[in-house]
């Protein structure tokens, strides 16, 4: 009796572990497919002028390599397929009117939303395959000196539009607030483009909505 | 010894000797940058120093294609298959410790693949090909013909030379035009090319002389710093200099290096600023003006600043493609005035990638940085401990210095432009090719 209990708790465990990791991996892929329909539905004119560029980077994706160095390339080039229709609903949000009072949703919180979900659940199934990795640390390090050169061409620039013309730097937390978004998406699916799995599904997401465009022909 | 080997290692050698050649007629040649024909546009794809490195990639793809069977290295001879470029170099590098001598690091290809994908963003697409395949024959061919060429410390030292000769071609021919010619900048016409260009070259060659044994090559490295500075015509290539010379100060562990370069740069300044009490043919002090009528200083700079970040707000993500800057910056001055006469090779380097590419490309350019630095300055520190030999450790901190020398002229104008780009490949190469005859050796 208490053999097929253990026996029953072992499996529903299992079920539970399998549909965790799942959520890992299916809801960034939710984010690409969110934020993909939203780019077409919003009906703004799409910075995408050469859908057939992109295509050709989703046939790279397909190709299985096994070096870490073509898997980190992969990873990068899966990070900017995935930025595309991130980049086209920067800039626009969803206004919900409760009573008197809207609210305002950015598009952006949907997607980091879903891709700090699946990194939770990643982070839940295994804990110890989420730290930085160890044997590239100069990407890390080279989003950090990224982010330094934006920070400071910031103040620099404000204190001179201070200094000659009397008003600070206007834009500086939208800039900001672009830049944290994206280095929120490089820290959050980093670590699951690692797995060819993932940035097969980016790169067909990706290829549906270039075919899309295509299609609609703007 | 077969036939077969002494007909590989023949061919070894001619490839070898044919590396060596284009290599030095590239890096000759980038000194005279598009003269004469400056406006010309097929002139500036086809200047002397991007035809050599053309050259090297059509001889590689091409001539040494079919004929695999010298390439051999055992079995029966097998004439059906063609080698390809990558393989011909692989074989020529089969001795060299490293597995792909020939090829950049991933940050380079990881660089080189976001441009390219830009190019689904970009509005003119011709444009953006056109900067992406200039980029790709430097950042690939042009880095395979100086690593096939430089195969040994000797080679190392005479690329070196090399660099230097071209620079003192260049500030010669500037300081004659501003003596007495057009007060132009020479033989490249543009205060912020020739600042880029000088401010790469001129930390990294003078850092060598100044390390090097004999007083003669002290006496033209300081000839050439003051050269550089009076001729420069913006303030990046003197912030560049003094830069990269303050690297090389840090980094090198010798007590008499530091001497040599200290007092090189003392004694440097205080002839800059004896001749301009009394010559004042300097121009790069007009920089600091801040003026807006000239469209070459600083304060036309910033306004520049303002657009590319107030650009990043909306293409943060993918940027307008590489290029293509050009199509988008002019919307996004606001409030400042739309000065707008700066040309998209004057722009800031570091911004212009984050615009141009989106923060993905600025992060990959990063890394390229980054990367050779860490990789440079690892070597030398690995290397202080077991005495690094003294043809190697002036090569490794010149390497230093020229990159942060190119890091700060790129917040100037572009180091990632036709025409100067090819210096910083070269910087690049020095840098990979001395870590790793310093562990070599």
């Amino acid at each position: 009796m208490m053999a097929e209990i253990n026996q029953n708790r072992r499996g529903i465990e299992k079920v539970f572990a399998c549909a965790i990791k799942g959520m890992g991996f299916g809801l960034p892929l939710l984010a690409l497919i969110v934020a993909s329909v939203l780019a077409l539905l919003t009906g703004e004119p799409t910075s995408v002028r050469t859908p057939v560029v992109l295509l050709l980077a989703v046939l790279y994706l397909m190709i299985p390599v096994t070096t870490a160095a073509l898997v980190t390339l992969q990873q990068l080039i899966a990070l900017y397929l995935f930025c595309i229709p991130v980049n086209e609903i920067m800039s626009q949000s969803l206004i919900i009117s409760i009573g008197n009072s809207t609210v305002d949703i950015s598009y952006d919180i949907v997607v980091l939303a879903l891709c700090l979900g699946g990194y939770t659940a990643a982070w839940l199934v295994n804990r110890s395959q989420l730290h930085p990795e160890a044997s590239r640390p100069t990407v890390a390090n080279a989003w950090l000196c990224a982010c330094t050169v934006i920070g400071v061409h910031m103040i620099v620039l404000a204190f001179m539009v201070k200094i000659y013309y009397g008003y600070g730097y206007e834009r500086d937390l939208a800039v900001l607030g672009r830049l944290g978004l994206l280095v929120l998406l490089f820290a959050l699916l980093w670590r699951p483009l690692n797995s060819r799995l993932s940035r097969i599904c980016v790169g067909l997401g990706l290829a549906i909505y270039c075919v899309t465009l295509l299609a609609r022909g703007s | 010894m077969r036939m077969s080997d002494l007909s590989t290692k023949t061919y070894h050698e001619r490839l070898h000797a044919l590396a060596i050649l284009l290599s030095t007629a590239a890096i000759l040649s980038s000194s005279l940058h598009f003269w004469p024909f400056h406006e010309n546009k097929i002139w500036q794809l086809l200047c002397p120093a991007n035809l050599a490195v053309l050259l090297w990639v059509v001889i590689c793809a091409v001539c040494f294609g079919p004929v695999s069977r010298c390439f051999r290295t055992s079995g029966t001879p097998d004439t059906s298959r063609r080698l390809g470029p990558l393989n011909s170099l692989k074989v020529l590098h089969r001795r060299c410790p490293t597995d792909k001598p020939y090829l950049p690091h991933l940050s380079v290809i990881a660089y080189l693949s976001v441009s390219v994908l830009s190019m689904a963003i970009a509005p003119n697409l011709a444009r953006s090909a056109s900067f992406n395949a200039k980029l790709a024959l430097m950042l690939v061919g042009a880095y395979a013909l100086f690593g096939c060429a430089i195969s040994d410390t000797r080679q190392l030292r005479r690329a070196y030379g090399l660099a230097t000769l071209a620079l003192v071609t260049t500030v010669a021919c500037c300081l004659v035009d501003r003596f007495w010619g057009h007060k132009t900048f020479g033989l490249f016409r543009n205060a912020h090319k020739y600042g880029s260009y000088i401010g790469m070259l001129t930390p990294l060659c003078t850092t060598f002389l100044l390390l090097g044994p004999r007083y003669w090559t002290k006496l033209l490295a300081l000839a050439l710093i003051v050269g550089s500075v009076i001729s420069a015509g913006t303030l990046g290539a003197v912030a560049a200099t003094a830069f990269g010379l303050l690297v090389a100060l840090i980094v090198t562990s010798r007590r008499a290096s530091r001497v040599s370069i200290l007092g090189t740069l003392l004694i440097a300044t205080a002839v800059v600023l004896l001749i301009r009490t009394n010559w004042p043919g300097i121009s790069w002090p007009d920089d600091i003006v801040l003026t807006e009528k000239d469209g070459k200083n600083l304060r036309q700079r910033y306004v520049e600043w303002q657009a590319e970040l107030n650009l990043l707000e909306q293409r943060a993500g993918v940027g307008t493609g590489a290029g293509c800057l050009n199509e988008y910056r002019s919307k996004f001055y606001y409030r400042l005035p739309k000065l707008n006469t700066l040309q998209a090779f004057d722009q800031n380097g570091w911004l212009a990638t984050a615009a141009e590419t989106g923060i993905l490309g600025l992060v990959c350019f990063s890394w390229i940085l980054l990367s050779y630095s860490q990789q440079i300055y690892h070597h030398l520190k690995e290397a202080e401990s077991e005495a690094l030999s003294a043809d190697l450790a002036p090569t490794c901190v010149a390497s230093l210095a020229g990159l942060a020398g190119a890091c700060v002229t790129n917040i100037f104008s572009s180091v990632m432009y036709n025409g100067v780009l090819i210096v910083f490949v070269l910087l690049l190469v020095l840098a990979a090719k001395s870590g790793e005859l310093s562990r070599k050796s």
